[in-house]
């Protein structure tokens, strides 16, 4: 290297004048909501940056503690795995008279009393509402509630009553028994579709949201009937997780799932669906808490560790702790968790309906 | 490497009159300047006005590296046919780390590679530095980020108040 004059000068650049287009850059990979939030709060020309409605693209999910029956808290409190800390959101005052229910997809909360009231779903970070009138048919206090377009379905689970009813978020009307009869502990929305399986039978049944037209049933790739099952939606894919676990075997914190992914043409009508074993999910993750999952990838989020499941209890192991399962070895490790109890939330300031104000 | 005798030699040039002498190939890992050469071939000398000579000896380290890496693994490749998979991730991994001891750096020099990896199109480069400033910022309060980066806070006091209204996140004291 020729090196002509050896003048040393610094230009001593700021970060408060840095051009707007790579501090937005920089906001692009605060996948964390709370990071973007505090990003936004640093100074003037890094809030100009950004706008509030455009959060990063990939947003880590969110560990939600879950609150004893007939409590509700004046704050929810979250825990990131990604930076390990703990933070609360505001509970609104109208809503603390009302028992919390549980997540659902799309950032909302499931807000209600059981049974036969109203309840809602209810954004913690816009506080937006969703009122879902009282279903008078539904004796069942844990639903699963999904969502599909302008479509809620909710999902009575784990009770000998099928109870499935379809809400219509542009009539805010509830149709009960378009989607037939389900005996089902877990269930799925992707594309118009819905995916449930049957838990007498270990099929999984696929109808049409809009029509409810049965479109097929997958025969169970297991030869006895499991009890713990989870349908995920992963990047596309229709997974089903099945623990392997029998409950006399709990004591020596052996786990292991079956993996199975659902190969279906849907443009075929002479295409039978069927599951398929899978020995790897890849760079993906999957999360797995009560009756629902969800899926990312793992190598957009700090600590995030691929081809893993991450499972809110094993029945062996108490207190607060959260297992992720190696699905290329079978071993376990256990995350420290501040909460007890928990659900996985994946925040989000879309709103459900498209009337609502932006 | 024996053949560099061989390639073209570009001049580039600091803002403060440093002179840089690289390998076209080197130098082609800035887009800004892949860019120049394709429109102008014969072009020796190039003044970088927005760039000093201590940012630009950093950009070029970086583009050396990476280039290097890459005719390492191509050179592999060619000599067994395909690139064993193990030796490839090891040498990927080799990279990051390298990647990750350059960008032990202060927040005025960071500030400075962001700025000089957008202005010469150093895609690799940008990429690095804004993933570091996203870490720098991540799981810090506003007050805390205002102090890493030194950055002065000029928001009003309503402003302020604007913004714990619509973000209305708490961070619970650390223990």
């Amino acid at each position: 290297m020729a090196v002509i004059l050896n003048q040393k000068k610094s230009t001593c650049p700021d970060w408060d004048s840095v051009p707007p287009e790579l501090l937005y850059l920089i906001t692009r990979k605060l996948s964390d909501l709370p990071d973007f939030f505090n990003f936004r709060a640093v100074c003037r020309s890094w809030r100009s940056s950004v706008p509030i409605s455009d959060l990063p693209p990939q947003k880590c999910p969110l560990i939600l503690e879950e609150h004893d029956k007939l409590f509700l808290p004046d704050h929810l409190r979250f825990f990131s795995l990604s930076t390990g800390k703990v933070f609360m959101l505001p509970f609104p005052n109208q809503l603390m008279a009302q028992e919390w229910m549980g997540p659902t997809l799309d950032g909302y909360l499931h807000v209600g009393q059981y049974p036969r009231t109203n309840k809602w779903l209810f954004n913690p970070l816009t506080h937006h509402q969703v009122l879902l009138p009282s279903l008078d048919d539904s004796r069942l206090p844990r639903h699963l509630l999904q969502r599909s377009g302008d479509y809620v379905i909710s999902c009575g689970v784990g009770f000998d009553r099928p109870s499935l009813a379809l809400f219509r978020l542009s009539n805010k009307k509830w149709n009960i028994g378009k989607l037939g009869r389900h005996f089902t502990n877990t269930c799925i929305c992707v594309n118009g579709m819905f995916f449930s399986y049957d838990r007498l039978e270990g099929k999984t049944k696929i109808v049409e949201i809009a029509t409810g037209d049965l479109i097929s049933v997958v025969p169970s790739p297991m030869e006895e009937l499991q009890e713990f099952v989870w349908l995920v939606e992963s990047f596309g894919d229709i997974l089903m997780v099945v623990s392997l676990e029998s409950r006399t075997r709990t004591t020596n914190n052996h786990y292991d799932f079956g993996i199975y992914k659902l190969k279906v043409d849907f443009d075929n009508a002479n295409h039978n669906p069927c599951w398929v074993q899978t020995e790897s999910i890849g760079d993906r993750v999957l999360f797995i808490c009560g009756k629902t999952g969800i899926s990312f990838q793992a190598g957009q989020f700090h600590g995030m560790v691929g081809n893993c499941i991450y499972i809110k209890k094993l029945l062996a192991i108490d207190g607060s702790i959260i297992c992720r399962y190696s699905i290329e070895d079978g071993g376990i490790e256990k995350i420290p968790c501040p909460f007890n109890d928990w659900h996985i939330f994946v925040p989000s300031l879309q709103y459900l309906n498209t009337s609502g104000s932006e | 490497m024996a053949r560099s005798s061989t390639e073209n030699m570009i001049t580039l040039m600091s803002s403060d009159g440093e002179e840089f002498m690289v390998t076209e190939k080197v130098a082609r890992e800035c887009t800004t300047i892949r860019n120049m050469l394709e429109d102008d071939c014969v072009i020796t000398n190039i003044p970088l006005p927005n760039v000093t000579s201590d940012i630009l000896s950093m950009v070029i380290e970086y583009c050396m590296e990476h280039v290097a890496a890459a005719e390492k693994a191509a050179a592999e490749t060619a000599e067994k046919g395909s690139s064993s998979a193990p030796a490839a991730a090891k040498a990927n991994k080799d990279l990051e780390e390298w990647d990750k001891a350059f960008m032990n750096v202060d927040v005025y020099t960071l500030c400075d590679l962001i700025l000089a990896a957008n202005y010469l199109n150093v895609s690799g480069l940008l990429d690095l530095t804004i993933q570091t400033a996203a870490n720098l910022i991540k799981g810090k309060s506003p007050e805390q980020i205002r102090k890493t980066f030194h950055i002065q806070n000029d928001l009003s006091l309503e402003e302020e108040e604007k913004i714990r209204s619509q973000t209305p996140w708490a961070f619970e004291k650390s223990e």
